[in-house]
């Protein structure tokens, strides 16, 4: 015992030594100059200077974490999350490298990198020194002055960050959810459980096969469309939903549960949200999945008729009818540039290329028909408005008009509309057949690239 | 090992592989989105052209002529044709309970399973036509 006394002199040299480390934080923070709040609202309009957020890209959306007293971003403020970093995925250095495109953020600017946590901005500073910036300052969003309003999307609530969703669990209301509310958490995958569920899910929730409410054809064109309403009122009331339920959908692939959420809130939900990021904002956040297999508990009655909102998907009658009065309807085409044009069809089982006549491209995904890169951050989140709005507008979409989204049989159209109503636009809707629906019910067609 | 003995194991180990690969496919489908839906999509094709209404006729009439051929060439093997020809009549019993079963009407590989038997049974008969009888 005796060896271990402090008197001891190399036990005393052992606690000296460690004293002296910093505290644990790479070294590009302790060499960036910190920014004050008045210095950063001097240069917000100053095009030499970037002003980048750094946190989770749910904090940037509105939602209040790490505990900030205002939800939401610094006006003019971009996004590079730190979360991003984390986020394994295939070329994930050129995303990281189109992402800083994207955003502008070029190693001449002054970029002005901020969290709240301490440690965000200085992993992105470590990053982008390895790629070579060197003017990069740090700001403390917890100085930002309360009087100064953020900004924030209009709708941030229907997509959800996964410490929100870990409160529910543990059975908090957060922010923004109605007290007293029972909500609930589902998984959404094609396919049995064994496919993705049985792999792990978000605790609680319970897994739904989207074939449940868009079973295939069974005889000859081969599609996968949405249920009728009888179809769709059976499968509410299997999984128990009710028009009064908070409902939260997640999944390993996002699109699958935008696909089931966009249904949910067709029959008549009222309130259904989203997980953003999927079950990997889930473990990047340090919580585990749960393999446990959760069933829904059936109810007799739905409480209201279904579709409870119609609204949400436009017929193709509808769809004729907007065409045919584009200067108050748009027809945007989510779908690859390669589909877009008819040089391929996308599925293996649909032969029929080309697009619907009038459509407006808008961009999906840049590799094949089930990616959605334009839409999305590294980690799979939601990207930010501006340079969605951007894509848009070179592509001529007014956004004042009612936007009527579509792909192939409306995957990445419901992703779409989500941020679509995230951002806050009001006349938006989904043509739910798409394509596919649009072709095999012998409509007009045209293909090659469009005329400005 | 001698030329007769060297088809017929030839002919097993393709029908056997054949087999293999749909369960295989099968098992795959249930995990893979794409694959399911490109299988189910060749199920529902394949069906609807090849075996319904005229063409199932034509198969039937097909199977006839197999069988009578597989009778045929059991019999050149040898006074009693049941040794050369139970593994035709495996397969065409199999082929035939294929055909009627729902459980196999649900499998996504149903019209290549049924095309695969198919082709087993003509790999058979052209074993059994090509293999020289004992002298």
């Amino acid at each position: 015992m005796s060896r271990f006394r402090l008197t001891n002199p190399v036990l005393l040299f052992a606690l000296l030594f460690l004293s002296s480390l910093p505290v644990h934080l790479p070294a590009a923070v302790a060499e960036m100059p910190k920014m004050k709040t008045e210095q950063l609202l001097s240069l917000q309009e100053n095009p030499d200077w970037k002003i980048v957020d750094c946190r989770l890209n749910d904090a940037f959306n509105g939602w209040k974490l790490d505990g900030v007293k205002q939800g939401g971003h610094i006006p003019g403020a971009t996004d590079f999350s730190a979360n991003w970093l984390k986020a394994d995925g295939k070329n994930k250095a050129q995303t990281l490298q189109e992402a800083l495109a994207a955003k502008g953020l070029t190693k001449e600017k002054n970029i002005i990198l901020y969290d709240a946590n301490g440690r965000d901005a200085a992993e992105v500073a470590g990053y982008l020194k390895n790629q070579g910036y060197s003017n990069l300052y740090s700001y403390n969003i917890n100085l930002w002055p309360v009087e100064k309003p953020l900004s924030r999307y209009e709708n941030y609530q229907l997509i959800v960050p996964a410490v929100i969703v870990h409160d529910i669990i543990e059975g908090k209301i957060p922010e923004t959810f109605p007290a007293g509310s029972k909500i609930k958490i589902v998984e959404a995958s094609w396919g049995e459980e064994k496919t993705s569920y049985a792999k792990g899910h978000i605790p609680t929730s319970f897994h739904i096969n989207t074939d449940m409410v868009e079973p295939p054809t069974t005889t000859e064109p081969v599609m996968w469309m949405l249920a009728d309403a009888d179809t769709l009122a059976k499968f509410a009331l299997k999984f128990g939903f009710t028009r009064d339920d908070v409902v939260i959908v997640t999944g390993e692939e996002p699109m699958a549960a935008y696909r089931i959420a966009l249904v949910l809130r067709y029959i008549g939900v009222q309130d259904v949200r989203v997980l953003n990021g999927g079950t990997l904002a889930w473990t990047l956040a340090g919580y585990q999945l749960e393999k446990k297999s959760n069933t829904p508990a059936p109810v007799a009655d739905f409480g209201g008729r279904i579709p409870g909102n119609p609204s949400v998907i436009d017929t193709i009658a509808q769809v004729k009818a907007g065409l045919k009065t584009p200067e108050t309807y748009t027809l945007v085409d989510n779908r690859t540039w390669d589909e877009h044009i008819g040089k391929i069809s996308g599925y293996s089982y649909h032969k029929k290329k080309g697009r619907i006549p009038g459509s407006v491209f808008g961009y999906a995904g840049k590799t094949d028909a089930y990616s959605l890169d334009y839409f999305r951050n590294p980690d799979k989140t939601m990207r930010n408005a501006t340079e969605i709005m951007a894509l848009w507008k070179e592509q001529g979409i007014d956004t004042s008009k009612r936007l009527a989204f579509m792909c192939g049989s409306g995957w990445r159209a419901a992703e779409v509309y989500y941020y679509a109503d995230v951002y806050g636009l009001k006349n938006i809707g989904v043509y739910s057949d798409g394509w596919i629906g649009w072709s095999n019910g012998g409509n007009p067609v045209e293909t090659g690239a469009p005329g400005k | 090992m001698k030329k007769v003995t060297l088809i017929a194991f030839g002919v097993t180990s393709l029908q056997v592989t054949l087999l293999v690969i749909l369960v295989v496919l099968e098992y795959l489908s249930s995990y893979k989105a794409g694959l399911a839906q490109h299988l189910y999509f060749k199920k529902i094709s394949y069906v609807t052209h090849f075996y319904q209404g005229a063409p199932l006729f034509l198969h039937g009439v097909l199977l006839l002529i197999l069988t009578v051929m597989a009778v045929k060439g059991s019999s050149r093997h040898g006074k009693t044709i049941i040794p050369n020809f139970y593994k035709y009549f495996i397969l065409l019993t199999a082929f035939v309970i294929c055909f009627l079963s729902a459980f196999t009407r649900g499998l996504n590989i149903y019209a290549h399973l049924l095309i695969t038997l198919q082709l087993c049974m003509v790999l058979e008969v052209a074993g059994l036509m090509i293999r020289r009888p004992p002298s």
